[in-house]
């Protein structure tokens, strides 16, 4: 059920020169067809799960997400020249981010400097030990006008 | 006293990449605005990873091949089979069951993005979400098919369905010969995810 221990290039060979747009790799239809494997990386299932979510709780409808995640997809296979499953959850990322913020969930400077106190917050914990972000603790400093955490 | 070098080298945890630390950020502040449920977004990753499948889907045209009324039914209204089953859910608003025969192939494509009947075979692999599948299957099928290994005679059509948002389709392929003597729970076994999208044939479990 659960994933085999390989990465993602791994199994699509993220480095390889094929034009997926002309070829379908005999690589992509590696996997058995008896293989279920939902998600290749974590992050892709939490993001996977946090659309579903805001969906069902009637933040937009699924129409709308297909749109936006349509649109997107659009872009990245004029940019891609190759396709592993990251390209696809990246374009993904960015459709949620550019719908949350067209209705007003969340705002860019927001979204930018939460990520780069996750960053710190990485870059400051010892090895081995849970990466914690406390924004309670940490509110003083969001609260600041741009410039200083950034 | 032992002294680990790789401590001193490597302080502090790896830093993920920027599309992680991106979902992280998301996470971080729609929970706080109440928006998302930690607990929901969990249960929805555990029942995509461990409860849902295309099992489901096989054990439904496994039954259609047994059960002829199941089978009307099913060509009929694939939402009302599925749920008489109990497979019910999101993405599976509107499921339309479509039937190989000798004359006829199906295959199921979304050119938008990645619409798939979620309820019946779970989250779609990934070549069905490729730039690649999504924009050739409909132009040239029967090449497409071809490369993954299934080639459909001259003379036998080949249906494309391109979901969308509102109707998932399900690939019923053609009992196999010699299986006339298995009953539902092994003929389920056969009935390989590809098979239920059109990209391939059932298998025998054993060979498989």
């Amino acid at each position: 059920m659960s994933g085999n221990g390989m990465s993602n290039s791994e199994k699509f060979g993220r480095g390889s020169n094929l034009d997926e747009n002309k070829v379908l790799p005999a690589r992509l239809n590696a996997s058995s067809p008896l293989e279920y494997r939902a998600f290749d990386a974590p992050w892709h299932a939490q993001l996977f799960a946090l659309t579903v979510h805001l969906s069902e709780s009637g933040r937009f409808s699924w129409q709308e997400w297909t749109t936006h995640l349509g649109a997107e997809l659009h872009v990245s296979q004029k940019s891609a020249s190759e396709y592993c499953s990251d390209t696809y959850y990246e374009a993904w990322l960015r459709a949620l981010e550019k719908l949350l913020l067209r209705l007003n969930y969340s705002a860019q400077d927001e979204l930018d400097r939460i990520r780069e106190l996750w960053k710190q917050a990485y870059a400051s914990t010892p090895h081995g030990q849970p990466v914690i972000l406390d924004l309670d603790r940490r509110a003083p400093m969001i609260r600041t006008k741009q410039g200083s955490v950034r | 006293m032992p002294h680990d070098n790789s401590e001193f080298e490597h302080p502090h945890n790896l830093l993920p990449s920027d599309p992680e630390l991106r979902v992280k950020a998301l996470e971080t502040i729609l929970v706080r605005k109440g928006l998302v449920d930690p607990a929901a977004r969990d249960a929805i990753i555990d029942t995509y990873e461990n409860r849902i499948g295309p099992q489901n889907g096989a054990r439904i045209v496994a039954k259609s091949w047994c059960d002829d009324d199941f089978r009307r039914e099913l060509l009929e209204d694939a939402t009302s089979a599925a749920n008489s089953l109990g497979y019910s859910g999101r993405q599976g608003g509107h499921v339309v069951a479509v039937e190989n025969t000798p004359d006829l192939h199906n295959v199921v494509v979304c050119t938008l993005c990645s619409c798939y009947p979620w309820p019946l075979l779970g989250v779609p692999p990934a070549w069905y979400k490729s730039d690649a599948y999504r924009s050739r299957m409909v132009r040239e099928p029967r090449q497409v098919l071809l490369e993954f290994g299934l080639e459909i005679e001259r003379g036998r059509k080949v249906r494309v369905w391109d979901s969308t948002a509102e109707i998932r389709y399900l690939v019923v392929p053609m009992r196999p010969a010699g299986t006339e003597n298995l009953g539902e729970n092994e003929l389920a076994k056969w009935v390989t995810r590809d098979s239920m999208v059109g990209t391939g044939l059932p298998a025998c479990p054993e060979t498989a």
